[in-house]
């Protein structure tokens, strides 16, 4: 029986080494490519059109720039407008990289923590960028908690840039473990499937069916709570608190 | 003679058009922004954010213990400290999540609990 783990196994398409360093164009590479054009894709076929009576794919087009309109609104507020790009790019990559990988043979790339560390990365180093830029040193006064006493400082202090420094961890290992889990626990119970054979292996079947579809549903909610993290935290970059 | 009466429903579609864009930026909750909810996802919140804020405080007291040659001390501060910062993580997520579910209530109260989680 085929490894529960193999899925997220890395194997390289086109080998490319350019002084040591492995850049090789892999099944993930190729899975991210994918979705960059079928994301771009459908947003930029939703559109192009710009119909007053909106066809499918407009009307899907138009979801998805509300959903994440409204997100950032709700977050930001007015301000957000912004930041919209960004949000919205982030959001789309996760959600169509989920979604690809929900399709049977493929890959899901945002089951590798290195994926889903990069993109917080960038977003955490974008927001310090982002608050030091609108506060200046000013920006400091975000580590020490409103109200505290002077003499809880050299306490409270740490404690809040380790909260703060921990942000890119807890939203990537989020992502990624969410992805990861899934997909093992898919792969497990359909090894079920055949161990039982055609006497008890309808019950795993059955089972596997439904959580198909939860794991649908958290494909869109991971990239959905990847979304509205970023804009809290750009939210916290200019507000401070 | 034809331009007043030309005018008038551009004035009109501008004041609409107005009307719509303060509405946009009210920060009203409006149906697009409310978030499927399930419990399983609270939870995994919940649990990388405490995870992340001891995982953060022990490599930093790993390294600069590495750096000082004071094994294990730093190490057991910063286990402290970020066992500390986790937690506030945790509190800070559980408010928000508290937050969300209040106003979405309060939300489905006022559609007559047409949207209501199922």
């Amino acid at each position: 029986m085929a490894s529960p783990l193999e899925q997220f196994e890395i194997k390289t398409i086109v080998p490319i080494e350019i002084a040591g360093i492995d850049i090789s164009f892999t099944n993930s590479s190729l899975m991210m490519a994918l979705t960059v054009v079928i994301g771009g894709g459908v947003v930029a076929l939703a559109a192009s059109r710009g119909a007053m009576v909106p066809g499918r794919l407009q009307t899907i087009g138009e979801m998805l720039y509300e959903f994440i309109a409204g997100l950032i609104r709700e977050t930001i507020g007015p301000e957000g407008r912004k930041y919209f790009p960004i949000i919205f790019t982030l959001f789309m990559f996760i959600l169509v990289g989920n979604m690809l990988g929900m399709i049977p043979y493929s890959f899901t790339f945002t089951s590798h923590i290195i994926v889903t560390f990069v993109m917080a990365f960038v977003v955490f180093i974008g927001v310090t960028i982002l608050g030091f830029a609108r506060h200046g040193l000013h920006f400091f006064s975000f580590f020490i908690p409103p109200g505290a006493p002077v003499w809880m400082w050299p306490l409270l202090i740490p404690i809040e840039v380790i909260s703060y420094l921990s942000r890119p961890i807890s939203l990537s290992v989020r992502l990624f473990a969410n992805m990861l889990a899934g997909h093992t626990m898919l792969k497990v119970i359909a090894g079920f499937v055949f161990a039982l054979g055609l006497l008890a292996g309808w019950l795993p079947l059955l089972l596997i069916t439904a959580l198909t579809g939860l794991e649908i549903l958290i494909a869109f909610l991971q990239a959905y709570v990847f979304a509205i993290l970023t804009c809290l935290y750009i939210k916290d970059a200019l507000e401070l608190h | 003679m034809s331009k007043p009466s030309g005018q008038e429903p551009l004035d009109d579609l501008n004041r609409r058009l107005k009307d719509a864009r303060n509405r946009k930026t009210a920060g009203t909750r409006g149906k697009n922004g409310g978030a499927p909810r399930s419990d399983y996802g609270p939870a995994i919140r919940v649990g990388t954010d405490l995870v992340a804020g001891i995982a953060v405080g022990v490599v930093i007291g790993w390294v600069l213990d590495r750096w000082l040659g004071t094994t294990p001390w730093l190490l057991l501060v910063f286990f402290v400290l970020g066992s500390a910062a986790g937690i506030k993580n945790v509190m800070r997520t559980a408010m928000r999540i508290e937050s969300d579910a209040k106003a979405a209530r309060e939300n489905s109260q006022d559609g007559d609990g047409k949207n209501e989680a199922p």
